[in-house]
């Protein structure tokens, strides 16, 4: 509504308190199935389906409906939102921003200055923190600095407090959902329908997409053969919803764990008893028709069981909660399946500028950007490897849309594999090319010669002709040192009209096994371990990859338990800074957090058959609620609770003594 | 004018007492590895250590504070360390930096340079580092990326390098094996200087004299500001005292912005308002004892055992670091913590007035309401007090962790 500029920031901040809005307010939506009722769509509702799951209930013996609620959550990336921008020569503009989608700042701030593209550039260093919050929201912020700098001609710094960021940027998508859910007479699940009441906010944000991968992952690791799945994208008076590590992943397998695990309360099983014998098997359809290839599921389940002991370690909590009354202990099992690559099939592109200097060092520049997720030492180690030469000599550079165009966002874990491979493409070719002047220069054969360790070796080279030695007489040659290089992922596809097609380059699994504590006393709780068997393909940063397993359990932990994101009914946000809005600290993590490699294969879309790892974790995080649900039932298993996640300690403590709530309520009404 | 050392550098200034020392270290003197994250102490990504001289005047004594609200006069005649100061000339990493890269520990590395300055400052206590007090040493540190793991593992690395550290004159080891630059082993002599070149401690107990408004009115503050007229008992004609400012915890988050334009009178560094000491039955605290000095003292730990469990759950290190036990009171609403501990206590408090007059009152009797005190603008809690024996409060409190350890498995 209005952009304060002044010199210093105590003046911008003095100046607003002048700012007076005269508001009329309107009628405040901020549940979506109220706005669904209201016809407050953002999109229109869409529906995966295969087979006839109607008919199917037919033919169920057990068949279960309920809700399922998942609350929203706050990115809290410790750098807030932010963006520097400086007037350039020929009336353009330089951002520097804190922005997961460079290219997403530049397009949006040539519309808002009425310039094109080109006037534009857009550099981003690094981030403190995106996990999904920074791939669209940081793009107003980028364009207020550069509306600034632009109108004043003069540098223009914008970064938002903490409480301003928690207030104006948008979050993890709340879901309602209904769902209901057919079994056979084993523990088959014939037929799953489902109804998603997405929380949007007041615009479209990313909720569409966000939407649709809900839908894309709607049966998790599980096959089935029956499923109608509907999605909803509702319009309430929230700021607008956005990504968040996951991408409404998690949201979609919430709501099938959650069905899986009435049903197994009502029939007196296990939930891994249906879980288990639901796995997906090779060639298995999605309800999009992908077939599952070079599918683990199985594989990471019975790793798991075997490897952490599944069946002793039920025992010892059986054996613990027989033996206490305040405290009891709780387990469960959470199996994954995470598609990867863009859903929309045209962002699954980049490209890699790499060049070599004439002293043998190398600056490379491509679309990712650097989060913390380690993409920039991952694509330094594949440009080593491919050209045979030290990490050491490699600069990562800036993101930069005057260097590298036209870019997709970081996200979608597919950063890594899609950058990797544009620089993989580029230093092939650069190697071929070096190798062939190699070949000419001594006039060996072409077949044969490598770059290893910084040497040029082949038959007839002499023994000293380094790397810096080989790159110095190419220049002299005139053989061009550097390569922009191109990548697509290929095989995918998706026909929206249909809502079928291929749209993952693979699937990523794992299953992760939770134990948690409760106080049944006091509501209060730890999760004691997770023990994870993980499907990281040929993982060549296994250190990396296994931070990014560990971070995305805490937050998925988080999201699961802690974290509660609250607006009141005039939709002002209430957990609007670090005091009223917890997220997990040292004390509040696993003291067990096992993580073992499962051994798979990759798959030849993955970098190196390095499997992508930044989002797949979160949804561990899944089991945590579920453990503690296990834990509260052992104290109290008479009154079904509600299927309501975060699972704070005050909505343990609720279901500790539901009873006594309920008769309360009854004796009340 | 606030005089202090920064790293290895002296610091004269003239800015306002009550400015946070975090907008002083990356706007004054743009050392920006101090990161801004929630400016509410919540996240630990400021953090920076306070170094304090000890009564010999031979070393110093390090804590972590979040900067975001370290009111600049609390580190008069201190030493302050930010990241830029831990370094050796050749810039090596320091053990605590090399252990985090080596387990990973950083990944957008926000938050790392908050954990750098816990875990260096947790390397300068002259207590024995084992595995629990390391990991308490970064208990005021969030990070979003790592889940933490890393972040441990690397603290256990750091424990098991600290087992060496001789327990006395350890600064000496300490830069021997650049945890820290030998600057710091001169540090001691440099600050003793510098304390004698300038005012004592007390000068700028009103400090800032900057940011009056023209005609002479102050702002006014409430509550624990103390400095607006409270039940009525001032008329508007008269002369309104400088609000308190002890350890900044709840008036910079708060208030920061209309503190650091008038002076203020800072009470943390008063002389003899620190410490716990037992007299004639009675207990008796400083009004500016901090929440670790609560903690860490025999005196308190003697007769509440389970008090650092207690205090586990309020705040963090480097808040408790700050956070005075008056302060904690004199903010009249249920996130001062400590007070319901000392109510319990029967704890009674002392006020004294600007004509030096003082009084006594049970600390129920304090309150009105929420953030409404029985109190005088220009009246300042000075002491906390309390019968030195055990009430019922110890039983409570030993009852809950009694019933934690007979259900808990060994």
């Amino acid at each position: 509504m209005a952009l304060v500029l002044a010199r210093t920031e105590a003046q911008a901040h003095a100046a607003l308190k002048f700012i007076k809005a005269d508001i009329s307010p309107l009628p405040i939506v901020t549940d979506p199935r109220q706005a669904a009722a209201q016809g407050e769509l953002i999109v229109p509702p869409r529906t995966f389906r295969i087979g006839d799951s109607a008919g199917a209930f037919a033919g169920c013996v057990h068949v279960f409906e309920g809700v399922a609620e998942s609350g929203g959550q706050e990115h809290l990336y410790i750098e807030t939102q932010g963006a520097y921008a400086f007037p350039t020569e020929m009336g353009g503009v330089k951002i520097i921003s804190s922005t997961q989608g460079p290219t997403a700042v530049q397009r949006h701030c040539a519309v808002v200055l009425g310039v094109g593209m080109y006037q534009v550039e857009v550099d981003v260093t690094r981030l403190g923190g995106g996990f999904g919050g920074k791939e669209d929201q940081a793009t107003p912020w980028g364009c207020l600095a550069a509306l600034g700098a632009f109108l004043v001609k003069k540098p223009v710094k914008l970064v938002l407090d903490r409480m301003a960021d928690m207030r104006m940027t948008g979050k993890r998508h709340p879901y309602s959902s209904d769902f209901k859910i057919g079994l056979s007479k084993d523990l088959k699940i014939l037929a799953y329908e489902v109804t998603y009441y997405q929380n949007a906010g007041a615009a479209a944000d990313l909720s569409p997409a966000v939407l649709e991968r809900t839908l894309f992952h709607t049966t998790n690791a599980y096959f089935m053969p029956n499923v109608t799945a509907t999605a909803n994208s509702c319009r309430t008076n929230l700021p607008p919803n956005t990504a968040f590590r996951g991408f409404g992943g998690p949201q979609g397998m919430f709501v099938i764990e959650s069905a899986i695990t009435k049903a197994a309360e009502a029939l007196g099983v296990l939930p891994s008893d249906i879980q288990r014998r639901n796995l997906l098997r090779e060639g298995d359809l999605f309800p999009y028709r992908q077939p599952a290839e070079l599918c683990h599921a199985e594989q990471a389940w019975d790793t798991a069981a075997e490897l952490f002991d599944l069946a002793k370690q039920r025992e010892e909590i059986g054996e613990f909660n027989s033996k206490n009354t305040i405290f009891k202990k709780g387990l469960a099992v959470m199996p994954i399946c995470f598609g990867i690559s863009f859903t929309k099939t045209f962002m699954n592109q980049t490209r890699a500028l790499v060049h070599i200097y004439t002293d043998g060092s190398v600056g490379i520049s491509t679309g990712a950007v650097e989060m913390g997720q380690g993409v920039n030492t991952k694509i330094a180690q594949v440009a080593a490897r491919t050209l045979g030469i030290s990490i050491n000599r490699i600069k990562i550079e800036t993101t930069n849309t005057t260097r590298v165009a036209n870019t997709s966002p970081s996200a979608a874990s597919a950063t890594a594999d899609l950058n990797g491979k544009a620089t993989e493409l580029a230093c092939l070719a650069l190697r071929e090319r070096l190798l062939r002047h190699a070949s000419t220069e001594f006039a060996v054969d072409y077949e044969g010669i490598i770059i290893e360790n910084e040497q040029v070796l082949a038959a007839g080279i002499p023994a000293e002709t380094t790397w810096e030695k080989l790159v110095s007489s190419a220049l002299v040659r005139r053989v061009s040192l550097t390569e922009n290089a191109h990548y697509a992922t290929p095989g995918v596809h998706f026909d929206a009209s249909v809502e079928q097609g291929h749209p993952f380059a693979y699937h990523v699994y794992g299953t992760a096994l939770t134990i948690a504590t409760v106080d049944c006393l006091r509501g209060t709780y730890t999760i004691d371990s997770m023990q994870i068997a993980h499907d990281f393909g040929q993982s060549f940063s296994p250190a990396i990859d296994r931070g990014q397993i560990e971070g995305g359990v805490v937050q998925g932990i988080g999201w699961m338990t802690l974290e509660e994101v609250r607006y009141n009914d005039e939709g002002r946000l209430l957990s609007n800074s670090l005091n009223s809005y917890k997220i997990p600290d040292l004390y509040s993590v696993p003291a067990v957090l096992d993580v073992h490699f499962l051994d798979t294969p990759g798959h030849p879309n993955a970098i190196l058959r390095s499997k992508a790892v930044g989002e797949p974790p979160l949804m561990y995080g899944i089991g945590a609620y579920f453990a503690l649900r296990d834990a509260v039932r052992a104290f109290q298993p008479r009154v079904a609770l509600p299927l309501v996640a975060p699972m704070t300690p005050e909505r343990v403590l609720g279901g500790l003594y539901l009873e006594v709530i309920m008769e309360k309520q009854t004796v009340a009404g | 004018m606030i005089s202090f050392y920064l790293n290895d550098q002296p610091i004269h200034t003239a800015e306002p007492a009550a400015s946070a020392l975090l907008d002083f270290v990356r706007y004054h003197e743009h050392l920006t590895g101090t990161k801004i994250g929630c400016r509410e102490g919540d996240c630990g990504a400021c953090t920076v250590l306070v170094g304090e001289l000890v009564e010999d005047g031979q070393r110093l004594a390090y804590q972590s504070m979040t900067s975001c609200l370290t009111p600049l006069g609390n580190v008069h005649g201190k030493h302050v360390v930010t990241v830029e100061g831990i370094n050796p000339a050749g810039g090596q990493l320091t053990p605590v930096q090399q252990a985090i890269v080596d387990q990973n520990g950083a990944q957008c590395g926000f938050c790392t340079v908050g954990f750098v300055l816990s875990l260096t400052g947790h390397s300068l206590s002259d207590k024995p580092a084992t595995a629990s007090s390391t990991r308490a040493a970064i208990d005021g540190n969030i990070c979003r990326c790592t889940g933490y793991k890393s972040l441990e593992r690397a603290a256990a690395r750091l424990t098991a390098e600290l087992a060496g550290r001789p327990a006395t004159n350890s600064i000496k080891w300490l830069s021997e094996k650049q945890f820290v630059p030998v600057y710091f082993t001169e540090i001691p002599a440099r600050l003793s200087a510098l304390r004698a070149a300038t005012a004592p401690a007390e000068a700028p107990a009103v400090a800032g004299s900057n940011g009056h408004d023209a005609d002479g009115a102050h702002i006014s503050t409430s509550p624990n500001g103390h400095a607006q007229s409270q039940n009525g008992q001032h008329s508007a004609s008269q002369p309104v005292p400088h609000p308190l400012l002890s350890g900044g915890t709840d008036l910079l988050v708060q208030r920061l912005d209309e503190l650091r334009q008038q002076p203020v009178r800072l009470l943390f560094d008063q002389s003899g308002r620190r410490g716990v000491r037992q007299h004639e039955g009675r207990v008796v605290l400083g009004a500016a004892t901090t929440a670790s000095q609560l903690l860490e003292s025999e005196v308190m730990r003697g007769l509440l055992s389970r008090l650092p469990d207690y205090l586990k759950l309020v705040s963090s290190t480097p808040i408790r670091n700050m956070g005075t036990v008056a302060g904690n009171f004199v903010n009249a609403s249920p996130i001062g913590d400590l007070t319901i501990l000392f109510l319990a206590l029967g704890a009674e408090i002392t006020l004294a007035d600007a004509a030096g007059a003082s009084r006594s009152l049970p600390l129920a009797g304090l309150y009105l309401g929420y953030k409404k005190l029985a109190k005088a603008a220009d009246e300042q809690v000075t002491e906390i007090s309390f019968p030195a024996r055990r009430p019922a409060i110890f039983s409570i409190l030993r009852r809950y962790p009694s019933v934690r350890t007979s259900t808990l498995p060994a």
